[in-house]
């Protein structure tokens, strides 16, 4: 039931987003992509650690917005010095995305052998 | 308790930042917006570089209006203090009036001569010849015009008047009575040299020509057209 709050958030802010009408400038838009990214790691980052009960509020907070930020702001500065910096942190994030979904996989995995083994 | 209470606000929080950031992105592609930035990879930077080149042209624009202001203002002050670009501004000017590059406007005169009427004797001498406009246009010139025009063909030092068959031709302009003439100079000479008793105008007014003169009537504001190159003369004018 309580985790029933951050699903509303979820909704509230895909209501905000679709309803505030912005528009991002060509220059954003790639900034906006990378900050994404980085925030579905943290976001998978934190499945993780909550199902391994190394779950940290703070650390989880900061993380996802200085990550988020950090990622648009190496894309821009990137951007300024002509490196694809973007790319880079597509193919970062990429692969931790993966690697903690493969993480949570396992962790589930565990528990079911341990459940049935506890039957 | 405590720690459940703020993983939750955590996961909350995180949740809204992370659905406004999605549904804006989704927003952007879904109506054709700029999100295809994996296809156009540069796309960002080269818009930091037109932003950037902006900016200097931007400076740069200003940078020449600066310039261009103070040349304005050295200009109108050596034309205040009348010195050697004032000369020249004088000379400039006065080539100006010279070729009838440009319209005059200013004090003079204006006159109107037309045909007179059929005499049975001599049909010749009723009508209005090149050699009547021609001593007209002298003898205003030699009164001390700056400018004249017969209706809108400028007189300049080039141009010559003749009769081409029916008409007059002024310069690569063909005219047809009735010609009004248009000088600037100082009304009162110009007036008081074409109303001397016996003058041009009363050669023409005469019983043998008959042709209807007015006479030169002053006025503080009369605009001479421009001199106007053969093809661009508008009446007919096809040749110099």
């Amino acid at each position: 039931m309580v985790m029933l709050v951050p699903a509303l958030g979820l909704v509230i802010g895909l209501a905000i987003g679709l309803l505030v009408n912005v528009h991002l400038s060509i220059n954003d838009a790639s900034y906006l992509s990378v900050a994404i990214l980085a925030a579905l790691d943290t976001v998978f980052g934190g499945i993780k650690a909550v199902l391994s009960h190394k779950f940290d509020p703070t650390t989880f907070l900061t993380g996802f917005f200085s990550n988020t930020l950090l990622a648009a702001v190496l894309a821009f500065i990137g951007s300024l010095l002509g490196v694809d910096l973007a790319l880079a942190a597509v193919v970062a994030f990429g692969v931790r995305i993966f690697t903690n979904l493969g993480a949570i996989r396992h962790i589930l995995l565990e528990r079911a052998k341990l459940a049935s083994h506890g039957d | 308790m405590r720690g459940k209470r703020s993983a939750i606000y955590a996961w909350t929080v995180v949740a809204l930042v992370m659905g406004v950031m999605v549904s804006v992105q989704y927003h952007d592609v879904v109506l054709g917006g700029t999100a295809i930035w994996s296809s156009l990879p540069d796309v960002a930077s080269v818009g930091i570089r037109v932003q950037a080149v902006e900016q200097v042209n931007d400076s740069l624009r200003a940078q020449t209006q600066r310039v261009l202001e103070e040349t304005y203002a050295l200009q109108r002050l050596d034309l205040h203090r009348g010195g050697r670009l004032a000369e020249i501004e004088r000379q400039l000017h006065a080539a100006i009036v010279l070729t009838g590059l440009s319209p005059l406007t200013g004090p003079g005169v204006v006159l109107r001569i037309d045909d007179g009427r059929m005499s049975p004797i001599d049909q010749e001498q009723f009508l209005t010849h090149d050699w009547d406009l021609r001593s007209v246009v002298n003898e205003l010139f030699l009164a001390g015009a700056d400018a004249v025009a017969v209706n809108n063909a400028r007189v300049t030092s080039q141009t010559g008047i003749f009769c081409i068959g029916p008409v007059v031709r002024v310069g690569g302009i063909r005219l047809g009575p009735p010609f009004v003439i248009r000088a600037i100079g100082d009304p009162s000479v110009l007036a008081a040299a074409m109303d001397m008793p016996g003058s041009v105008l009363d050669v023409l007014r005469a019983d043998n020509r008959g042709l209807r003169v007015t006479t030169p009537v002053r006025l503080r504001r009369v605009t001479v057209a421009a001199y106007s190159p053969p093809l661009f003369g508008g009446v007919g004018g096809d040749g110099p």
